[in-house]
C-alpha cells in the first residue's frame, strides 16, 4: 500500500476546488453568456448578472460549504470511531441532523429566530453522534458500528416521514424527499448566511483536533497516556461534527456518502495520518459536491435530480466495494 | 527522589479487589520486573500508576508530587507508556509513529522544532529501528513493531518508562533488545516498570522484583529474594529448579506441582 504523504495534494485540491466551482457556477438550465455578465455588469441588473449573483452563486457557495462540513466531518469520525466506515450519513448522524430541523422548520420554530432551524440540525446532530459513540464508539468493531448505524438511520427517517406527515404539509412527500436526499437547489443567500456561523465553529473544533485524533490511532488509554484529556478532546469532535453536520443538513438535507468517500480517497495521500487528513478532507469534500451539484444541473436540466441521489450513485457502488475489499482483507 | 511511588493502592471493579493494598516505587537507575500469574493485577496496578485507572484507596506520586495534581500533558512528559496492544488502527508510517511520540511537548499549532528531531533521531538509534522508518506500521512483524512503538516511547524523552508485557510474542533475539534497551535507559538515569511472564528475563535484567497474586503483592525484592522455588510453587504452582551453567544461572520450570488445586 503507497502510504506516503504527498506534497502537490493540497495544491491541486484547491486548484480542483477552483475549477469545480466554476463548472458549477456555469452550469444551469438557463445559459450564461459569461461575456453579457461581465460587460453589461450587475449594476445595470441584466438577466445574467442576476442569474449569476441570486441564484447560481449562492447555490455553489452552499454546494461547497456542504461538502467542505461532509468531507471534515466524515474524516473526523473516522478518526474518533477508529473506523473506515464511519461517516455521518451512513451511521445516522445526518438523519438525525434532518430530522432536528424538520422539526424546527414544519412546527413553525424556525420563523421565531434565524438560527432556530441550524440549532434544530446541530441538535438532533448531537444527539445522533452521542448514539452512535454509546452504542459503538469504544471498540472500534465495524460490525458494532453498521448494526447501530442501520437502527439509527431507521429510526431518524422514519421520524421524519411521521413529523412531515404530521405538520399538515401538502407537499410533505416532496419535502421527504428533500430531506432525505438532500439538494442545494433555490438556495438563496440568507441559506448561506445561516449556516455560516455554525460550520466555522464546527470547522475549528475539527481541524484542531488533529493531534488528539493521531494519537488515538493507539487507542483510548494510548491517547491518554500521551498527555489527551480524553474526555474534553472527544466532546470537542462530538461538538464539531453537530455543529458542521446540524448547519449543512439544516439548509441541503441529508447528502449521503460524502463524509465517507472523501476520506477515503484522500487517506492514503496523507500516509493516513488521522490529523492530516483533517484538511484535505475538507477541500476535497467541497469539490465532490460541487462536480455532484453540477452534474445534477447538466444531466437534466429539465427536471431536476436530488443532489443525494448522484452522490449515493457514486458513493453506493464505493461503499460496496469498501465492504468487499474489507472482508477480503480480514480473512 | 523517586519518579513514581504508588502506596497502598486498591482498586475495585465490580466488588472485587483487581488490587488491594500494593506499593512499589520507580527510582532512577532501576528495573523493575512486574511478575504473576495471569490475573494478578500486574496491568491495573501499571495503569493504577500512569492514571489511566482511578485508585479507590492509596495514593501515587509523581516526582513527589501528587499524580492528581499533574495536568495529562505533564504526566506524558514524565512517563510514558507501552501497552499490551501496540496495534495501530490506521496503516501509518514507522517514521510518523516515532514522531508521535513527541505530542506531549507540542502546543496545538506548534510545529517540531531541532529539539524534537534531536529527541526522535536519538530514539530511532537506540530502538535499531533506522531501516523501519519508511515502512508501514500494520505491515510489521510482532518484533519490528514493538521496536518501532519503543522508539516512540524513548522519543518522549519521559525519564520513567513503563511496558506492559512488551516482549510476550517475539523471538529471543529481538526479546534481548527491547531488554537491553530498558537496561540502558536505566543506567543513564531513567526508571522502568516491565510486566514480565519469561522468569529468566525477570532474572537478568531486573534490579527488583515485584510479584503479585490475586491483587495482593506476595514479595518484593531483588530477584534472587523473590524467585525462590518454595514462593513459585505457592503463588505459580509450578515446581521450579536453579541450574548452574559456567558462569550462568538459570531458572527452569520443571512442572506443575502435583498438589496444586
Amino acid at each position: 500500500m503507497r502510504s506516503k504523504p504527498r506534497w502537490w495534494l493540497l495544491p491541486f485540491l484547491v486548484l480542483a476546488l477552483l475549477l469545480a466551482f466554476l463548472l458549477d457556477l456555469l452550469s444551469g438550465p438557463f445559459p450564461l453568456k459569461l461575456s453579457e455578465v461581465f460587460s453589461s455588469g450587475a449594476r445595470k441588473g441584466s438577466v445574467d448578472a442576476l442569474v449569476l449573483l441570486e441564484i447560481r452563486l449562492p447555490r455553489s457557495i452552499l454546494a461547497g460549504l456542504v461538502g467542505a462540513c461532509l468531507g471534515l466531518a466524515g474524516a473526523a469520525m473516522q478518526g474518533l470511531l477508529r473506523n473506515p466506515l464511519a461517516g455521518p450519513g451512513l451511521v445516522g448522524v445526518s438523519n438525525c441532523a434532518a430530522l432536528g430541523a424538520v422539526i424546527t422548520f414544519y412546527f413553525g420554530f424556525a420563523g421565531l429566530a434565524w438560527y432556530l432551524l441550524p440549532l434544530g440540525g446541530l441538535v438532533g446532530a448531537a444527539l445522533g453522534v452521542m448514539l452512535i459513540f454509546f452504542l459503538a464508539g469504544r471498540e472500534a468493531s465495524v460490525l458494532g458500528l453498521i448494526l447501530a448505524g442501520v437502527a439509527i438511520n431507521a429510526v431518524a427517517s422514519s421520524l421524519i416521514s411521521l413529523a412531515l406527515n404530521f405538520s399538515e404539509n401538502p407537499y410533505a412527500m416532496s419535502e421527504i424527499v428533500y430531506w432525505l436526499l438532500g439538494s442545494v437547489a433555490d438556495s438563496s443567500i440568507r441559506d448561506v448566511a445561516i449556516a455560516v456561523p455554525f460550520m466555522f465553529a464546527g470547522w475549528l473544533c475539527l481541524l484542531g483536533s488533529g493531534r488528539f485524533l493521531d494519537a488515538l490511532s493507539f487507542g483510548e488509554e494510548g491517547a491518554q497516556s500521551m498527555g489527551f484529556n480524553i474526555g474534553r478532546q472527544r466532546a470537542f469532535i462530538i461538538v464539531g461534527v453537530a455543529l458542521t453536520v446540524g448547519a449543512a443538513v439544516s439548509v441541503s438535507g441529508n447528502v449521503g456518502f460524502v463524509g465517507l468517500v472523501v476520506p477515503h480517497l484522500i487517506r492514503p495521500l496523507v500516509g493516513a495520518e488521522p490529523g492530516r487528513l483533517l484538511l484535505p478532507s475538507a477541500i476535497a469534500g467541497a469539490v465532490m459536491v460541487l462536480l455532484a451539484d453540477a452534474a445534477v444541473q447538466l444531466l437534466s436540466p429539465q427536471q431536476e435530480l436530488k443532489l443525494g441521489v448522484v452522490t449515493a450513485l457514486v458513493g453506493g457502488p464505493f461503499f460496496l466495494w469498501l465492504v468487499y475489499r474489507m472482508r477480503h482483507e480480514a480473512v | 527522589m523517586s519518579h513514581i511511588q504508588i502506596e497502598q493502592a486498591r482498586v475495585v471493579r465490580n466488588g472485587v479487589a483487581i488490587v488491594d493494598g500494593v506499593s512499589v516505587e520507580l527510582v532512577p537507575g532501576q528495573v523493575v520486573g512486574l511478575i504473576g500469574p495471569n490475573g494478578a493485577g500486574k496491568s491495573t496496578l501499571m495503569r493504577a500508576m500512569l492514571g489511566l485507572v482511578q485508585l479507590d484507596a492509596g495514593s501515587c506520586r509523581l516526582q513527589g508530587r501528587q499524580l492528581e495534581s499533574w495536568s495529562m500533558r505533564e504526566r506524558a512528559r514524565q512517563m510514558a507508556y507501552l501497552p499490551q496492544n501496540t496495534e495501530s488502527h490506521w496503516p501509518l508510517l514507522a517514521a510518523r509513529v516515532i514522531a508521535m511520540g513527541r505530542l506531549p511537548h507540542l502546543s496545538y499549532w506548534q510545529r517540531p522544532g531541532p529539539g524534537d528531531q534531536q529527541a526522535i533521531a536519538r530514539a530511532v538509534q537506540l530502538a535499531e529501528v533506522e531501516d523501519l522508518l519508511e515502512r508501514v506500521v500494520t505491515t510489521l512483524s510482532g518484533g519490528e513493531r514493538m521496536r518501532v512503538n519503543l522508539a516512540r516511547l524513548l522519543a518522549t524523552g519521559a525519564p520513567s518508562l513503563l511496558a506492559d508485557e512488551p516482549i510476550a510474542s517475539l523471538d529471543p533475539y529481538h526479546q534481548f533488545h527491547i531488554m537491553e534497551i530498558f537496561a540502558e535507559h536505566a543506567r543513564s538515569g531513567g526508571s522502568v516498570l516491565v510486566v514480565l511472564h519469561d522468569l529468566n528475563y525477570a532474572a537478568r535484567f531486573c534490579d527488583r522484583l515485584l510479584l503479585m497474586d490475586h491483587g495482593n503483592s506476595v514479595i518484593q525484592g531483588a530477584p534472587a529474594e523473590v524467585l525462590q522455588p518454595e514462593i513459585l510453587r505457592r503463588v505459580y504452582g509450578i515446581d521450579t529448579r536453579w541450574v548452574e551453567s559456567e558462569d550462568l544461572s538459570l531458572i527452569v520450570p520443571v512442572g506443575r506441582h502435583r498438589s496444586h488445586h
